[in-house]
């Protein structure tokens, strides 16, 4: 589904991401992990095609992530979701079901399934420059999951979230994965990804330190935590 | 068009109609010079037609230069192209919404003029409205401008750089008609100096659309500068800006 193919960023002489390779199979729930500053978000702005690599390759499909036609079936929810003031939720949500094609009734039952799925029913009308953080978190992820994505790419998507959010975030995601959406999910909550994600890579100074299934990393007999703070602060 | 706040679009729209009913005592053509009406169309309203025409440049230009920064701090920008979206795409929307926008707004501005005179002097001068389509081709010039400005230098200083070059084109173009106008030639029985710097020639002509446009209402006979006429002259500028902006925005990192 997707293939990063020995990818550098750099910005002016800075390396945020350095000969990063890897791939992530069709149905798989994938997961980037590493500290502040490593470099996640900059991949995943990569695959958005909102930033180009500076050497390297992506793919998705098999379309490089620079064309729009990559872009066809994905959802994508940004670190810090932000929401144009003037719309309400319902408004940008309606926008995204117009953008991915969908119009008139189609588009607005759409919109109603997913903020049902978000529980944002009822404040859906209000204009989102009234929303609390979280709450632009959920229209974002309503807006990540409309119109029935194959690839979901969530950076940081319960950030601001409550407990509650958190776990109903968890529930739709796991609910997605079993109709073979694929995944690929920034997080810092270790214990989020140990319960739901398949594979994992740890990404540490743009480089990746280590990169294999949640099962294989667990049967070394250490939590994901552990292997976290030991690997990223070795070096 | 998610830019305009709707509500103030027409609130302004609103105003600015009421300023011109009110002043329009000042514009109707009740002009008598030795017992003859001048022109059907007033001297006045000529003047207010470009007065608009100036307002609305500076008003485009201030919209202009926050058009893509403000979209990439609100998430607009984002919005559309995490969907299959191409960038030239929402360029062009961006640029075209602003100007179908500026450009109705000035013709409904130009209109209620052109309602005015229709009243009081039962006159319909269509070519009022023409000109108006006419000189908007100025304001997608500068909008385009603005924005390609926008994408290297901070936002005011290129709205600025757009005025600039919008009042340099003025005095230069602007001189060369006062030099050349019947009143001056007539008198002095002398052409302007034909060896005129050939970037005047080729610079972006706003000023001999507007003259252009001006000619129109009152049906004189339009004297342009240099051998390409203003209009082909300010769309190759458009479309060469564009294609500029396009290529650049592609490149850009959001
Ligand atoms: N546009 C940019 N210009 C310069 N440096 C940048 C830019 N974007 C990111 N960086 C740098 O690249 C590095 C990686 O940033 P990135 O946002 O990818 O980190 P991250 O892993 O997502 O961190 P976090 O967990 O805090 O979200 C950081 O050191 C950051 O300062
Ligand atoms: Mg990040």
């Amino acid at each position: 589904m997707i293939v990063l193919d020995n990818i550098t960023k750099k910005f002016g002489d800075f390396k945020a991401v350095d000969q990063v390779s890897y791939q992530v199979n069709k149905g798989d729930f994938f997961s980037l992990l590493g500290p502040n500053g490593a470099g996640k978000t900059t991949i995943i702005r990569m695959l958005m095609g909102f930033i180009q690599p500076t050497s390297g390759n992506i793919t998705i499909k098999g379309i490089s992530a620079a064309e729009t036609r990559a872009r066809k079936k994905i959802g994508y929810i940004a670190e810090q979701h932000m929401i144009p003031p003037y719309l309400s939720g319902f408004e940008y949500l309606f926008r995204h079901a117009s953008l991915v094609g969908l119009s008139g009734r189609d588009a607005r039952i759409e919109v109603e399934r997913v903020v049902e799925v978000v529980s944002m029913s009822g404040k859906e009308k209000q204009k989102s420059s009234g929303y609390s953080k979280g709450m632009k978190q959920r229209i974002g992820f309503a807006a990540a999951i409309l119109g029935n994505p194959e690839l979901l790419i969530l950076d940081e998507p319960v950030s601001g979230l409550d407990p509650i959010g958190i776990r109903d975030v968890r529930n739709i995601i796991c609910d997605l994965k079993s109709r073979g959406v694929t995944i690929v999910l920034n997080s810092h909550l270790l214990s989020e990804v140990e319960k739901t994600c398949d594979t994992a890579a740890i990404i540490h100074k743009g480089r990746i330190v280590i990169k294999d299934s949640i099962a294989s990393i667990m049967a070394h007999g250490e939590s994901l935590e552990d292997l976290f703070i030991k690997l990223t602060q070795e070096t | 068009m998610d830019q305009m706040r709707l509500k103030s679009f027409y609130l302004l729209l609103a105003l600015s109609i009421g300023l011109l009913i009110t002043m329009r005592g000042c514009y109707s053509s009740d002009y008598v010079i030795n017992g003859q009406p001048v022109e059907s169309i007033g001297y006045a309203s000529r003047i207010l037609f470009h007065a608009i025409i100036m307002g609305m440049l500076l008003m485009v230009s201030m919209i202009s230069m926050t058009l893509f920064s403000r979209d990439q701090n609100d998430g607009s920008v984002y919005m559309f192209l995490s969907r299959p979206v191409k960038r030239w795409e929402y360029v062009l929307g961006r640029i075209s919404g602003t100007w179908l926008l500026s450009a109705w707004f000035m013709l409904i501005l130009h209109l209620t003029i052109f309602l005015i005179i229709w009243f009081r002097t039962n006159e319909i001068s269509l070519a009022y409205l023409g000109a108006s389509i006419i000189c908007s081709l100025n304001l997608l010039f500068i909008i385009v401008a603005v924005c390609l400005f926008s994408l290297f230098i901070p936002n005011f200083i290129s709205a600025i750089l757009a005025i600039g070059l919008l009042c340099t084109g003025f005095v230069s173009d602007g001189g060369y008609k006062l030099l050349n106008s019947e009143m001056l030639t007539t008198l002095t029985h002398s052409v302007a100096d034909p060896s005129i710097a050939s970037w005047r020639i080729f610079y972006p002509k706003l000023f001999m659309v507007q003259a252009y446009a001006d000619s129109l209402i009152c049906r004189s006979k339009f004297v342009s500068i240099g051998p390409v006429h203003p209009l082909i002259n300010i769309c190759t500028f458009i479309v060469l800006l564009t294609l500029i902006t396009l290529l650049i925005f592609n490149k850009k990192e959001i």
